[in-house]
């Protein structure tokens, strides 16, 4: 069976590779998705201080770093207690990673008429308990 | 160079987060600088090449590689070896490649327990067969195969011959600018010389907080003190790697009252980092008796992960003993 190997794939952050299968008739058999890549995040946060994770975890991703370390931000905060100031929720709430990021440049800068979607905005619970929550800052 | 004058990059990631190629789109308007001023020839993070463009490159043609992430698997094994091979000049890129960086806390596990830990043992995973990743696996098309996990990390150095290094997590965007304008100017320094980042300074020097005499009679987790602004945080009993690494990144973290981890490497003529902070720390331990030291220093929980934060891998420790 003859094998295409598209190696690597490019453009997104990771490693990956897609084998592609093909038959006889030269019509795609199968085609497998490979991760070759593992650093092991896991099992070498065993062992640091709760509080140093929210530093180490961003580097799981260099490209989101934001949502590893606000989601080790958040599970360390609750670990060590659920009564926390209102200025810590509201930094919890400033999630910057979807808004500013990732979708802002494609939302308000368009090369065609700006559009604004929905789909591409904070879901609107957060901008209200965001907008809430600062009123006591 | 190529015959229209533009230098022949290429970039690479091998054990990484990507968050050094993000520092490069950090030059911002620069990077149009950079386009003009060269030839991208392999970037898998941002264009479209395969490794079999690379291998049909003729030996020596990318003008400079610049190289991220650490040596984790045979495949960044295997890349470093090719990208050698392909480059005139080798640069690890990043504080992966310089000295191993996260990834390299590995070192304190060894192969075994990490696969343990991340396809059986954690509470994300649903794996009731017990797969544990093989080399190569035989599907009913074909053979498929993955690349070999080591046991250990290792820098980029410590498999290849590298020119230069560049340290940082990730390097700062102002350096890797000055790094591109001594590459395309040709001012590059001797081989094997750290580059982008201060020849003989530590963070310290850039560091805004006021040092005094270190008398310290208690350590601190940051959760345990709110930071005076002004005084140097080591002098209040936080740990900070700030005398034992290299200045460059112009003291971001204790900028905004953070303790520096270290992030750029040895500072000059330190031979182990880990080992200076340490010193560092033995150093301004303010105790009378015996006892009292030993309580004062029982309170740095996981020395080696503190102190070793960015470098274990290039470290003289490299990694715990294997059973």
């Amino acid at each position: 069976m003859k094998k295409i190997s598209i190696d690597p794939i490019t453009r997104l952050e990771g490693h990956g590779r897609i084998d592609i299968f093909l038959d006889e008739e030269g019509d795609v058999a199968n085609a497998y998705l490979v991760v070759p890549e593992l650093r092991g995040f896991e099992k070498f946060a065993e062992g640091r201080p709760v509080e140093e994770l929210p530093r180490i975890t961003p580097r799981i991703c260099g490209v989101c770093p934001e949502a590893h370390h606000m989601a080790s931000a958040k599970a360390t905060t609750r670990s060590i207690t659920s009564r926390y100031p209102r200025r810590a929720k509201s930094c919890e709430s400033c999630s910057t990673l979807p808004f500013t990021s990732l979708t802002t440049p494609s939302t308000f800068t368009s090369s065609e008429r700006p559009t604004l979607s929905w789909g591409r905005m904070p879901r609107l619970p957060s901008v209200i308990s965001w907008a809430w929550s600062t009123r006591w800052v | 160079m190529a015959q229209n004058g533009k230098l022949k990059l290429g970039l690479y990631w091998a054990a990484s987060c990507g968050g050094c190629e993000i520092a490069i789109v950090e030059l911002r308007e620069k990077i149009l600088d950079l386009d003009a001023a060269a030839d991208i020839l392999f970037w898998p993070c941002a264009m479209d090449f395969k490794y079999k463009d690379v291998e049909a490159m003729p030996d020596g043609h990318m003008d400079v590689v610049l190289f991220n992430g650490a040596i984790r698997t045979s495949e960044n094994e295997e890349m470093a070896h090719l990208l050698r091979k392909k480059s005139k000049v080798l640069v690890a890129f990043g504080s992966c490649a310089h000295e191993g960086c996260i990834p390299g806390l590995a070192n304190l596990f060894d192969r075994k327990s990490i696969f343990e830990r991340v396809y059986l043992t954690s509470q994300s995973v649903e794996n009731p067969n017990k797969y544990l990743p093989q080399t190569s696996y035989q599907m009913p098309e074909g053979e498929i195969d993955i690349p070999y996990f080591y046991n250990t990390v290792k820098t980029l150095g410590q498999v290849e011959d590298v020119d230069y290094f560049v340290p940082g997590c990730p390097p700062q965007a102002p350096q890797i600018w000055a790094v591109v304008e001594a590459i395309l100017g040709g001012n590059l320094p001797p081989k094997g010389s750290v580059v982008g980042a201060s020849p003989d300074k530590t963070v310290c020097d850039e560091c805004k907080h006021n040092r005094e005499e270190k008398h310290v009679k208690k350590f601190y987790r940051p959760h345990e003190i709110i930071p005076d602004s002004n005084r140097c945080l080591f002098d209040q009993g936080i740990i900070c790697a700030g005398p034992a690494t290299r200045a460059g990144c112009g003291a971001l973290c204790t900028s905004v009252d953070m303790p520096c981890r270290g992030c750029y490497g040895p500072a000059p003529n330190v031979l182990d980092q880990g080992a200076a902070l340490l010193s560092a720390v033995a150093s301004v331990v303010d105790a009378d008796t015996e006892e009292d030291a030993a309580r004062i220093v029982a309170e740095v929980v996981d020395p080696i992960g503190t102190f070793y934060r960015f470098g274990l891998p290039a470290s003289l420790l490299h990694r715990t003993k294997l059973e």
